[in-house]
């Protein structure tokens, strides 16, 4: 079996590169939004208690953020989906443990958790892209080994 | 690709995944009746407030012969005056409970010779007692409290058709018709009558107040939306993984030549550093 060509074409690093980009992206935006969701949560919570109304009626960072008690939890739904699909195609590319992987996925739904996830792929992955665009052009001729 | 998929460790994830991934279409339903919830409780809420308002005087809010204005749907109004039993009007093919009907229209004179024409309720068929011309005669002066709506359009007929209703029959409340029937000036509207004092004769069911459209509350629709693409998700992961194997990528890598090569090279970058 002849030896696989070697990754020459240094676009082939692109799509990993942006690959872990988009991820790293959406594993920060998640992890703030999830925190100030936390955060809108607990103003809620203490509204109700205070104002003694039922707890979603609350109206938690909306009282300063206009419509907050909307896009706060619908954004952060939305962005988490994202999350989920980019660790998803992340991991179509590295195939890193997949174990792992779901434990990538499920931390974006613990506040702070996202950021440690992040840090790890980032530094599984990074070496992998760094290796990617260091790999010498000329080898591509000893296809035949 | 079956027989990969039918290997025991596959299909053990697979139950996994698929107790997951029913539970999150079941996640999704609640979801979504949350959001019907949501939806009706702004709608319920105020037409709680309207059921304890106190009725306005109808004069105050539409006279006869006015257009009615456009914020007084389903105010609660009263109105004193007499009933004119003799012109009572069946209207057809009104539900009650999901039950066909007919609702009994009376027009109340009111003190200035005019009249608006109520709704006292419903009936199953015209034959009950509570339908009949005799329900209301009596000279008695009696306030009603009701909920004020605007007359419906009328159905449209081609000149010469005819409804083949009967003469006390309608199939909409609409000015037009009431004009032709009845010989004084009417108000441009009806009032739907929730109580009457002093009761007279025999009355029929109370209608229930129209009722608003309630809407969906969205974002209980993205999360029940959320839901199943994650249950999706779930599933093509597993489908993935057991592709994985059958092409003997797990743990190899092997005929992906990217990663194979750049695996290689990362380990021995990480040696190095």
């Amino acid at each position: 079996m002849t030896e696989p060509a070697i990754l020459t074409e240094p676009v082939r690093a692109r799509p990993l590169s942006r690959s872990l980009t988009r991820y790293r992206l959406l594993a920060y935006s998640t992890g703030v939004f999830l925190l100030v969701l936390t955060l809108h949560v607990i103003v809620q919570w203490r509204q109700s208690v205070n104002q003694d109304i039922p707890f979603s009626q609350a109206d938690g960072l909306g009282q300063w953020l206009p419509g907050g008690q909307f896009w706060i939890p619908a954004g952060h739904g939305w962005l988490y989906l994202a999350y989920v699909v980019s660790s998803l195609d992340l991991w179509m590319r590295t195939r890193l443990p997949f174990f792992r992987m779901v434990l990538v996925v499920l931390a974006g739904t613990v506040p702070g958790m996202s950021f440690v996830a992040e840090h790890w792929v980032h530094g599984r992955v990074q070496p992998m892209v760094a290796a990617v665009i260091e790999l010498p052009a000329p080898s591509v001729h000893s296809a035949g080994g | 690709m079956l027989r990969t998929a039918l290997r025991p460790r596959w299909l053990a994830l697979l139950v996994v995944v698929l107790l997951a991934a029913s539970a999150m279409v079941l996640l999704g339903r609640w979801q979504l009746d949350r959001a019907r919830e949501h939806g009706r409780q702004p709608v319920e809420r105020a037409e709680r407030a309207q059921a304890r308002a106190t009725p306005k005087p109808l004069d105050q809010v539409l006279a006869a012969r006015q257009t009615f204005p456009k914020g007084a749907v389903n105010t609660r109004v009263t109105a004193t005056g007499h009933w004119d039993g003799a012109h009572r009007l069946l209207i057809t093919d009104r539900k009650r409970a999901g039950r066909a009907g007919f609702w009994v229209l009376v027009p109340l004179r009111l003190p200035d010779g005019s009249a608006v024409p109520v709704v006292r309720g419903w009936v199953a068929s015209a034959s009950d007692p509570a339908a009949a011309v005799t329900a209301v005669t009596g000279s008695a002066e009696v306030q009603v409290i009701g909920f004020l709506e605007p007359t419906e359009p009328p159905i449209q007929l081609a000149p010469g058709q005819a409804s083949g209703l009967p003469a006390d029959q309608l199939s909409r409340i609409s000015a037009t018709d009431l004009v032709n029937r009845w010989p004084y000036p009417l108000v441009t509207g009806f009032v739907v009558q929730q109580s009457q004092a002093p009761a007279t004769g025999p009355a029929p069911a109370v209608v229930a107040p129209p009722v608003e459209s309630a809407g969906l509350d969205l974002l209980n629709v993205f999360y029940a939306l959320q839901w199943w693409l994650f249950a999706a998700i779930a599933v093509f992961f597993w489908g993935r993984l057991v592709r994985d194997d059958q092409l003997g990528r797990l743990g190899a890598a092997a005929d992906l030549p990217l990663t194979a090569e750049v695996s290689k090279v990362a380990r021995a970058a990480g040696e190095q550093s």
